[in-house]
Protein backbone atom coordinates (compact mmCIF):
# COMPACT_ATOMS: atom_id res chain seq x y z
CA UNK A 1 0.00 0.00 0.00
CA UNK A 2 2.84 2.02 1.16
CA UNK A 3 4.96 1.75 -2.68
CA UNK A 4 1.62 1.82 -3.98
CA UNK A 5 0.94 5.69 -2.43
CA UNK A 6 4.81 6.46 -3.40
CA UNK A 7 4.28 5.48 -7.00
CA UNK A 8 1.38 7.39 -7.05
CA UNK A 9 3.53 10.35 -6.10
CA UNK A 10 6.60 9.22 -8.16
CA UNK A 11 4.53 9.21 -11.34
CA UNK A 12 2.57 12.35 -10.78
CA UNK A 13 6.07 14.20 -10.23
CA UNK A 14 7.29 12.70 -13.63
CA UNK A 15 3.74 13.54 -15.24
CA UNK A 16 4.32 17.48 -14.06
CA UNK A 17 8.07 17.65 -15.31
CA UNK A 18 6.82 16.19 -18.64
CA UNK A 19 4.32 18.56 -18.71
CA UNK A 20 6.10 21.76 -17.98
CA UNK A 21 8.95 20.42 -20.47
CA UNK A 22 6.07 20.05 -23.02
CA UNK A 23 3.98 23.33 -22.75
CA UNK A 24 6.30 25.52 -20.85
CA UNK A 25 10.12 25.49 -22.21
CA UNK A 26 10.14 28.18 -25.21
CA UNK A 27 8.42 26.98 -28.65
CA UNK A 28 12.06 27.95 -30.34
CA UNK A 29 11.04 26.59 -33.26
CA UNK A 30 7.89 29.10 -33.48
CA UNK A 31 5.65 26.23 -35.43
CA UNK A 32 2.51 28.03 -34.50
CA UNK A 33 -0.45 26.54 -32.14
CA UNK A 34 -3.96 25.72 -33.28
CA UNK A 35 -4.99 28.19 -31.12
CA UNK A 36 -3.55 30.97 -32.86
CA UNK A 37 -4.61 32.22 -36.19
CA UNK A 38 -2.37 30.65 -39.02
CA UNK A 39 0.53 32.71 -40.33
CA UNK A 40 -0.52 33.77 -43.76
CA UNK A 41 -3.72 34.73 -42.81
CA UNK A 42 -5.12 37.83 -42.53
CA UNK A 43 -4.36 39.34 -39.11
CA UNK A 44 -7.72 39.27 -37.20
CA UNK A 45 -9.62 42.92 -36.79
CA UNK A 46 -10.12 43.42 -33.13
CA UNK A 47 -9.82 46.62 -30.86
CA UNK A 48 -7.51 47.66 -27.94
CA UNK A 49 -7.14 50.94 -26.53
CA UNK A 50 -3.74 52.95 -26.14
CA UNK A 51 -2.83 53.36 -22.39
CA UNK A 52 -1.17 56.38 -23.27
CA UNK A 53 -3.94 58.27 -24.29
CA UNK A 54 -7.43 55.95 -23.72
CA UNK A 55 -7.68 55.68 -27.76
CA UNK A 56 -9.52 53.06 -29.11
CA UNK A 57 -7.88 51.31 -32.07
CA UNK A 58 -8.31 48.53 -34.07
CA UNK A 59 -5.52 45.74 -35.93
CA UNK A 60 -6.65 46.78 -39.34
CA UNK A 61 -5.60 50.60 -38.58
CA UNK A 62 -1.71 49.61 -37.84
CA UNK A 63 -1.45 48.95 -41.54
CA UNK A 64 1.49 50.35 -43.45
CA UNK A 65 4.83 49.02 -41.63
CA UNK A 66 5.33 45.79 -39.83
CA UNK A 67 3.39 45.63 -36.75
CA UNK A 68 4.93 42.91 -33.14
CA UNK A 69 1.73 42.81 -31.59
CA UNK A 70 3.03 40.82 -28.35
CA UNK A 71 0.42 39.80 -25.67
CA UNK A 72 1.15 39.78 -21.85
CA UNK A 73 -0.13 39.56 -18.27
CA UNK A 74 1.46 42.36 -15.70
CA UNK A 75 1.70 39.50 -12.66
CA UNK A 76 4.09 37.32 -15.24
CA UNK A 77 7.74 37.06 -14.42
CA UNK A 78 8.44 35.56 -18.10
CA UNK A 79 6.56 38.92 -19.33
CA UNK A 80 8.94 41.18 -16.90
CA UNK A 81 12.09 39.41 -18.40
CA UNK A 82 10.40 40.03 -22.40
CA UNK A 83 10.29 43.47 -21.51
CA UNK A 84 13.71 44.05 -20.24
CA UNK A 85 14.68 42.02 -23.37
CA UNK A 86 13.00 44.72 -25.48
CA UNK A 87 14.43 47.67 -23.40
CA UNK A 88 17.70 46.25 -25.14
CA UNK A 89 16.77 45.98 -28.60
CA UNK A 90 14.04 48.04 -29.21
CA UNK A 91 16.48 50.08 -31.23
CA UNK A 92 16.89 47.27 -33.30
CA UNK A 93 12.68 47.35 -34.03
CA UNK A 94 13.27 50.68 -35.07
CA UNK A 95 15.69 50.75 -37.33
CA UNK A 96 14.23 47.57 -39.11
CA UNK A 97 10.60 49.94 -38.98
CA UNK A 98 9.00 47.29 -37.38
CA UNK A 99 6.39 48.73 -34.59
CA UNK A 100 5.82 46.83 -31.25
CA UNK A 101 2.90 47.35 -29.59
CA UNK A 102 2.68 45.72 -26.44
CA UNK A 103 -1.24 44.10 -25.09
CA UNK A 104 -1.90 43.29 -21.88
CA UNK A 105 -4.57 40.33 -22.30
CA UNK A 106 -7.96 41.01 -21.75
CA UNK A 107 -8.10 41.66 -17.91
CA UNK A 108 -5.16 40.41 -17.24
CA UNK A 109 -6.19 36.75 -17.65
CA UNK A 110 -8.60 37.28 -14.72
CA UNK A 111 -5.65 38.36 -12.24
CA UNK A 112 -5.14 42.07 -11.56
CA UNK A 113 -1.85 43.02 -11.51
CA UNK A 114 -0.10 46.12 -12.19
CA UNK A 115 -1.17 48.85 -15.15
CA UNK A 116 0.52 47.88 -18.36
CA UNK A 117 1.81 51.54 -18.12
CA UNK A 118 3.69 51.04 -14.88
CA UNK A 119 4.70 47.69 -16.26
CA UNK A 120 6.96 48.64 -19.04
CA UNK A 121 7.96 51.46 -17.04
CA UNK A 122 9.62 49.51 -14.59
CA UNK A 123 10.54 46.65 -16.77
CA UNK A 124 11.25 48.49 -20.30
CA UNK A 125 12.21 52.03 -19.03
CA UNK A 126 13.63 53.00 -22.62
CA UNK A 127 11.13 51.98 -25.00
CA UNK A 128 8.68 54.59 -24.41
CA UNK A 129 10.96 57.36 -25.51
CA UNK A 130 10.73 55.52 -28.84
CA UNK A 131 8.25 56.13 -31.37
CA UNK A 132 7.92 52.94 -32.58
CA UNK A 133 6.70 51.04 -29.16
CA UNK A 134 3.22 51.76 -27.69
CA UNK A 135 1.39 49.97 -24.80
CA UNK A 136 -2.61 48.71 -25.25
CA UNK A 137 -5.49 46.96 -23.21
CA UNK A 138 -6.90 44.25 -25.02
CA UNK A 139 -10.68 44.15 -25.10
CA UNK A 140 -12.19 40.70 -25.19
CA UNK A 141 -12.49 40.00 -28.57
CA UNK A 142 -9.26 40.87 -29.56
CA UNK A 143 -7.56 38.21 -26.88
CA UNK A 144 -10.36 35.72 -27.90
CA UNK A 145 -9.15 35.95 -31.76
CA UNK A 146 -5.46 36.10 -31.00
CA UNK A 147 -5.19 33.76 -27.76
CA UNK A 148 -8.01 31.77 -27.25
CA UNK A 149 -6.58 29.34 -25.00
CA UNK A 150 -4.91 31.89 -22.68
CA UNK A 151 -1.71 31.13 -23.08
CA UNK A 152 1.02 34.20 -22.00
CA UNK A 153 3.75 35.67 -23.85
CA UNK A 154 2.80 34.91 -27.52
CA UNK A 155 3.04 37.25 -30.16
CA UNK A 156 2.41 38.02 -33.86
CA UNK A 157 4.29 39.56 -36.67
CA UNK A 158 2.11 41.63 -39.02
CA UNK A 159 2.83 42.40 -42.53
CA UNK A 160 2.30 45.65 -44.11
CA UNK A 161 -0.32 44.22 -46.12
CA UNK A 162 -2.27 43.17 -42.47
CA UNK A 163 -1.16 39.52 -43.12
CA UNK A 164 0.59 37.21 -40.39
CA UNK A 165 4.03 37.06 -41.38
CA UNK A 166 5.06 34.86 -38.20
CA UNK A 167 3.88 33.67 -34.96
CA UNK A 168 5.46 32.05 -31.35
CA UNK A 169 3.76 31.12 -28.19
CA UNK A 170 6.83 30.66 -27.06
CA UNK A 171 8.11 33.60 -24.62
CA UNK A 172 9.69 37.09 -26.35
CA UNK A 173 12.51 36.52 -24.15
CA UNK A 174 13.48 32.98 -25.54
CA UNK A 175 12.53 33.43 -28.86
CA UNK A 176 14.24 37.15 -29.82
CA UNK A 177 16.29 35.48 -32.00
CA UNK A 178 14.03 33.45 -34.25
CA UNK A 179 11.92 36.64 -34.15
CA UNK A 180 15.17 38.89 -35.38
CA UNK A 181 16.04 36.07 -37.91
CA UNK A 182 12.34 36.78 -39.26
CA UNK A 183 12.23 40.49 -39.12
CA UNK A 184 16.26 40.68 -41.03
CA UNK A 185 14.72 38.74 -43.66
CA UNK A 186 11.76 41.29 -44.13
CA UNK B 1 30.18 3.66 4.26
CA UNK B 2 26.97 2.50 6.01
CA UNK B 3 24.75 5.03 7.27
CA UNK B 4 23.66 2.48 10.01
CA UNK B 5 27.58 2.24 11.71
CA UNK B 6 26.62 4.95 13.85
CA UNK B 7 23.95 2.62 15.38
CA UNK B 8 25.53 -0.89 14.65
CA UNK B 9 28.28 0.07 16.38
CA UNK B 10 26.62 2.00 19.43
CA UNK B 11 24.06 -0.95 19.77
CA UNK B 12 21.79 1.66 21.45
CA UNK B 13 20.48 4.76 20.22
CA UNK B 14 18.03 4.85 23.21
CA UNK B 15 20.91 6.77 24.68
CA UNK B 16 22.51 8.23 22.01
CA UNK B 17 22.30 11.95 22.31
CA UNK B 18 25.53 13.27 19.63
CA UNK B 19 23.53 14.50 17.27
CA UNK B 20 27.11 15.59 15.97
CA UNK B 21 28.15 11.84 14.99
CA UNK B 22 25.00 11.53 13.23
CA UNK B 23 26.17 14.41 10.82
CA UNK B 24 29.68 13.51 10.98
CA UNK B 25 28.31 9.97 9.45
CA UNK B 26 26.06 11.51 6.64
CA UNK B 27 28.50 15.01 5.84
CA UNK B 28 29.42 13.32 2.28
CA UNK B 29 26.64 12.50 1.32
CA UNK B 30 24.53 15.52 3.18
CA UNK B 31 26.92 18.22 1.10
CA UNK B 32 26.55 16.17 -2.34
CA UNK B 33 22.98 16.40 -2.35
CA UNK B 34 22.52 19.85 -0.83
CA UNK B 35 25.25 21.03 -4.28
CA UNK B 36 22.54 18.74 -6.31
CA UNK B 37 19.40 20.39 -4.52
CA UNK B 38 21.25 24.24 -4.74
CA UNK B 39 22.02 23.71 -8.39
CA UNK B 40 18.69 22.25 -9.53
CA UNK B 41 16.28 24.65 -7.47
CA UNK B 42 18.92 27.71 -8.35
CA UNK B 43 18.57 27.04 -12.51
CA UNK B 44 14.84 26.39 -12.09
CA UNK B 45 14.36 29.52 -9.91
CA UNK B 46 16.25 31.20 -12.38
CA UNK B 47 15.05 29.81 -15.82
CA UNK B 48 11.12 31.01 -14.48
CA UNK B 49 12.78 34.10 -13.31
CA UNK B 50 10.92 33.44 -9.74
CA UNK B 51 9.84 36.37 -7.90
CA UNK B 52 10.83 38.90 -10.31
CA UNK B 53 7.41 40.67 -10.64
CA UNK B 54 6.98 40.32 -6.88
CA UNK B 55 10.57 41.66 -6.01
CA UNK B 56 11.50 43.33 -8.60
CA UNK B 57 14.33 43.51 -10.05
CA UNK B 58 16.98 44.89 -8.18
CA UNK B 59 15.41 42.27 -5.32
CA UNK B 60 14.39 38.80 -7.09
CA UNK B 61 17.76 37.55 -7.00
CA UNK B 62 17.71 37.10 -3.27
CA UNK B 63 14.80 35.99 -3.25
CA UNK B 64 15.69 32.81 -5.69
CA UNK B 65 19.52 32.71 -3.72
CA UNK B 66 17.51 32.74 -0.43
CA UNK B 67 14.76 30.03 -1.30
CA UNK B 68 17.23 27.76 -3.02
CA UNK B 69 19.36 27.92 -0.24
CA UNK B 70 16.79 27.03 2.22
CA UNK B 71 15.40 24.35 0.36
CA UNK B 72 18.28 23.03 -0.84
CA UNK B 73 19.88 22.56 3.27
CA UNK B 74 16.37 21.06 3.98
CA UNK B 75 15.96 18.75 1.09
CA UNK B 76 19.71 17.60 1.11
CA UNK B 77 19.22 16.88 5.77
CA UNK B 78 15.46 15.33 4.69
CA UNK B 79 17.18 12.82 2.59
CA UNK B 80 20.26 11.49 4.02
CA UNK B 81 18.77 11.96 7.76
CA UNK B 82 15.31 9.91 6.60
CA UNK B 83 18.04 7.05 4.54
CA UNK B 84 20.65 7.12 7.63
CA UNK B 85 16.92 6.53 10.09
CA UNK B 86 15.97 4.04 7.76
CA UNK B 87 19.13 1.85 7.88
CA UNK B 88 19.19 2.62 11.69
CA UNK B 89 15.89 1.90 12.17
CA UNK B 90 13.15 0.48 10.48
CA UNK B 91 9.58 1.51 9.73
CA UNK B 92 7.36 4.88 9.23
CA UNK B 93 8.27 6.35 6.11
CA UNK B 94 6.47 9.29 7.17
CA UNK B 95 9.03 11.70 7.09
CA UNK B 96 10.43 10.89 3.27
CA UNK B 97 6.61 11.19 2.34
CA UNK B 98 6.63 15.09 3.69
CA UNK B 99 9.77 15.52 2.30
CA UNK B 100 8.34 14.50 -1.76
CA UNK B 101 4.95 16.20 -1.20
CA UNK B 102 7.50 19.29 -0.42
CA UNK B 103 9.50 18.85 -3.11
CA UNK B 104 6.15 18.99 -5.21
CA UNK B 105 5.02 22.24 -3.27
CA UNK B 106 8.26 23.98 -3.59
CA UNK B 107 7.98 23.60 -7.31
CA UNK B 108 4.63 24.71 -7.85
CA UNK B 109 4.90 28.23 -7.97
CA UNK B 110 7.55 28.33 -10.35
CA UNK B 111 6.82 26.02 -13.13
CA UNK B 112 2.84 26.37 -12.95
CA UNK B 113 3.22 30.46 -13.32
CA UNK B 114 3.50 31.64 -16.75
CA UNK B 115 3.86 28.79 -18.33
CA UNK B 116 1.30 27.35 -20.72
CA UNK B 117 0.41 24.05 -18.22
CA UNK B 118 -1.98 25.38 -16.21
CA UNK B 119 -4.26 26.75 -19.45
CA UNK B 120 -3.81 23.85 -21.23
CA UNK B 121 -5.27 21.96 -18.82
CA UNK B 122 -8.34 24.69 -18.28
CA UNK B 123 -8.73 24.24 -22.42
CA UNK B 124 -9.26 19.95 -21.96
CA UNK B 125 -11.20 20.61 -19.27
CA UNK B 126 -13.28 23.45 -20.28
CA UNK B 127 -12.42 24.59 -23.87
CA UNK B 128 -10.94 27.49 -25.11
CA UNK B 129 -12.20 30.91 -24.75
CA UNK B 130 -14.31 31.75 -21.74
CA UNK B 131 -12.33 29.95 -18.39
CA UNK B 132 -8.83 30.01 -20.32
CA UNK B 133 -8.68 33.80 -20.84
CA UNK B 134 -8.89 33.82 -16.52
CA UNK B 135 -6.35 31.33 -16.04
CA UNK B 136 -4.43 34.25 -14.69
CA UNK B 137 -6.94 33.73 -11.34
CA UNK B 138 -4.58 30.40 -10.54
CA UNK B 139 -1.30 31.80 -12.30
CA UNK B 140 -1.40 35.01 -10.79
CA UNK B 141 -1.94 33.87 -7.20
CA UNK B 142 0.73 31.11 -7.62
CA UNK B 143 2.68 33.95 -9.01
CA UNK B 144 1.88 36.72 -5.45
CA UNK B 145 1.72 34.36 -2.85
CA UNK B 146 5.37 32.35 -4.34
CA UNK B 147 6.40 33.49 -0.57
CA UNK B 148 3.87 31.13 1.02
CA UNK B 149 4.26 27.81 -0.91
CA UNK B 150 8.13 28.18 -0.43
CA UNK B 151 7.14 28.53 3.18
CA UNK B 152 5.27 25.52 3.65
CA UNK B 153 7.48 23.14 1.45
CA UNK B 154 10.08 24.34 3.67
CA UNK B 155 7.93 23.39 6.84
CA UNK B 156 7.22 20.31 5.12
CA UNK B 157 10.93 19.02 4.76
CA UNK B 158 11.56 20.94 8.24
CA UNK B 159 9.08 18.20 9.73
CA UNK B 160 10.72 15.29 7.62
CA UNK B 161 13.91 16.12 9.26
CA UNK B 162 12.36 16.80 12.65
CA UNK B 163 10.87 13.37 12.43
CA UNK B 164 14.23 11.13 10.83
CA UNK B 165 16.26 12.53 14.26
CA UNK B 166 13.00 11.87 16.63
CA UNK B 167 13.59 8.29 15.34
CA UNK B 168 17.12 8.35 15.20
CA UNK B 169 17.49 9.70 18.61
CA UNK B 170 14.74 7.16 19.96
CA UNK B 171 14.02 4.16 18.16
CA UNK B 172 11.44 3.16 19.90
CA UNK B 173 8.76 6.23 19.05
CA UNK B 174 6.15 5.67 16.88
CA UNK B 175 7.66 8.63 14.76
Amino acid sequence: MQKRKMTYVVVGILVVIALVYFFGIDNSSGASQSFMPPVGAKAPNHSFIYASNGTVANVSSLGGKPVLLWFVATWCSGCAVGNEMLNDNISYFKNKGVDVIEVELYRDLGYSGAPISSFVKEYAPNVTSYSNFRSAISGYNLSLAYDKDGYLDIYYLIGPNGKILYENDGSLAATLKELKSKVNSL
Amino acid sequence: MDYANGYSESGNFETFEDTASVFKAIKVRLIAFFAAFFIFYYAIFSYFSFGLVLFGISYYFYYILVSSIVLSVLASLSITLGLYSQKAVKGSTAGSRSGIYAFVVSLVPSTMCCTPVIPSILVAVFGSGGIALASGAIQGVLSDFSPAFILVAALLLYYSVHVSLKRIKKPSCEC
